[in-house]
């Protein structure tokens, strides 16, 4: 073999040359070949995330899908003055793109309550940060929160990954007295109110991401929806939240998708609706309860005047009747089965 | 097989691991070992990716040694680290999914870390491969007791765990014991290595 000279200025330009296309190419090859192997990982991990928020953890890589299905109900992305985008998933919005879009997940968290999840994103000490939380759906109270972070101090800000941090959010109220958005996190033994958590110690900075994300953060998604006032999109979580509400024109609410009817509509159907057979201003011609439940009938009589149900035995039972001694029987005080007894 | 073991290779083997440690003798790789030693966990996780691309980029540029033209030297085994460290981190992304979320914080910090730089220019650019891969091996466990050590040290005085896990007894806070915030602090792992290297003297005469 002919001796090459290695430090010949053409041999070093070519090698340069060579070398720089060759790992190119190999970078390239291995990145499209493994492309899809890795997104369906990320889109794996996007799901625990999700359902991390509400309250399923730990789950094999193997369950996440038939769990993420079975909990996940409905999704939609609203914009940010509140309408529907047409067509859109929302799982496949980015993090970057909320802001400009709002996704929502209608979901039921692991002990069956009905839960919204809200993606959020924010910044921390030293990059982004993102995080799912779940709300009821009148958007009072925090069912379950997940947090993760791109580069985050291990063993300080990198906690808020954790789930005892994230485990402090269950069960707190959102909103302040003043109906803004209150929720946060404050340094640790510092909060004064339910809206604030305590932040992790020596990660001030990463904690005070977190908290501004959940103030800005979850106070976009409740002017999204409208805060409960505002004219109902089609959202089905938008509507479920205005059937609730009194002051809410269910006129605006026919197009929703509220499965149960839509509550003060001359056509509601209470027989299926039994939400909407609670509320006064349903008329309850259409209802099936309709007569007044006669004396007698119940063992009480606080329970005359409330409906009578189809089978007579439901008014009886309607828990009005707890006086004591309403049934004569010694004991009975407070108690709604013993009503039943004649 | 008795040439592959002969005594030489097996003190590049060894050696790294306590007269010729890289932190503690060297000093190469200290920022490294301020970043990831707050806790045990990613201490050990960072150690062995570094032993792992170290033996393995070492073996590389030793089989091209003879071809790498002098002056683009340095360059070329860049290139090969940061090939090496990508493609290692896209394939785990693909098949270790958990284990690259853990390892991508420390991506950037291996294909910087001046001990895979020092073994490649040191041991691999004049050595066979055979040689150069343990010597890749044993520097990066070496790396990685150090790394261990500081971690442990961190995570136990710093936040009463070790791997997560609860190890001081709530007994101890109850009467009085705190935690010691400083020691999550990177300084400290500064201030532990340095007590590492000054027992490490002390106990071996020839090293002062």
């Amino acid at each position: 073999m002919a001796k090459i000279n290695t430090n010949s200025n053409v041999y070093t330009i070519c090698y340069a040359a060579i070398m720089v296309v060759l790992v190119a190419f190999l970078l390239a090859f291995v990145s499209s070949a493994l492309k899809p192997a890795q997104d369906a990982n990320v889109a794996i991990d996007k799901k625990s995330q999700i359902l991390a928020s509400l309250n399923v953890r730990g789950l094999a890589k193997s369950e996440v899908e038939a769990k993420y299905d079975a909990l996940i109900q409905e999704t939609c992305v609203l914009t940010p003055d509140g309408q529907v985008v047409e067509g859109a998933d929302a799982f496949e919005v980015e993090t970057k793109e909320i802001g400009d879009k709002y996704p929502v997940y209608k979901a039921k968290t692991a002990d069956g309550a009905d839960a919204l999840v809200f993606p959020l994103k924010g910044r921390g000490l030293w990059g982004g940060l993102w995080g799912y939380v779940a709300v009821t759906p009148d958007l009072q109270k925090v069912l379950g929160a997940y947090f993760d972070h791109e580069s985050e101090t291990a063993g300080l800000g990198a906690l808020i990954k954790e789930a005892k941090f994230q485990e402090q959010f269950i069960g707190r109220p959102v909103m302040g007295e003043d109906g803004k958005v209150a929720l946060t996190v404050v340094k640790k033994g510092a909060s004064e109110t339910e809206t604030q958590v305590d932040g992790v110690t020596g990660a001030t900075l990463t904690s005070k991401g977190v908290g501004e994300m959940l103030l800005t953060g979850i106070q976009q998604y409740v002017d999204a929806l409208g805060g409960g006032a505002q004219p109902a999109g089609e959202c089905c979580e938008q509507a479920a939240k205005c059937c609730d509400k009194p002051d809410c024109k269910c006129a605006e609410k026919k197009q929703c998708a509220c499965k149960d009817g839509s509550c003060g509509d001359p056509a509601c159907n209470c027989a299926s609706d039994a939400k909407c057979c609670a509320r006064e201003e349903c008329p309850c011609a259409t209802c099936e309860k309709t007569e007044p439940c006669a004396k007698g009938e119940c063992a009480g009589e606080a329970a005359e005047g409330a409906h009578k149900c189809k089978s007579g035995s439901d008014c009886c039972k309607s828990g009005k009747c707890d006086k004591s001694g309403s049934c004569g029987k010694p004991g009975c005080d407070g108690d709604k089965a013993c009503c039943g007894h004649k | 097989m008795s040439q592959l073991f002969s005594k030489a290779n097996m003190e590049a083997l060894t050696n790294p691991l306590n007269l010729n440690n890289p932190v503690v003798v060297q000093v190469l790789g200290i920022c490294s070992a301020l970043a990831v030693t707050a806790q045990l966990e990613p201490a050990i996780v960072m150690g062995l990716s570094v032993t792992i691309i170290t033996a393995f980029s070492n073996l590389i540029i030793s089989l091209i040694r003879n071809s790498i033209p002098n002056r683009i030297r340095i360059i070329v085994q860049l290139v090969v680290v940061a090939a090496l460290v990508t493609i290692v981190s896209q394939v785990l992304k693909a098949f270790a999914y958990d284990v690259s979320v853990q390892l991508s914080v420390y991506v950037g910090l291996i294909i910087t870390n001046c001990i895979l730089m020092g073994r490649l220019e040191a041991f691999a650019m004049m050595n066979k491969p055979w040689p150069s891969f343990l010597d890749g091996i044993g520097n990066g466990i070496g790396y990685a007791i150090i790394l261990v050590i500081v971690g442990f040290f961190r995570e136990l005085l710093g936040a009463g765990t070790l791997f997560g896990c609860q190890v001081i007894p709530q007994w101890c806070y109850d009467h009085g014991y705190v935690n010691n915030g400083m020691m999550t602090m990177p300084a400290m792992s500064l201030i532990i290595v340095g007590i590492v290297i000054w027992a490490h003297r002390a106990y071996n005469k020839d090293l002062q």
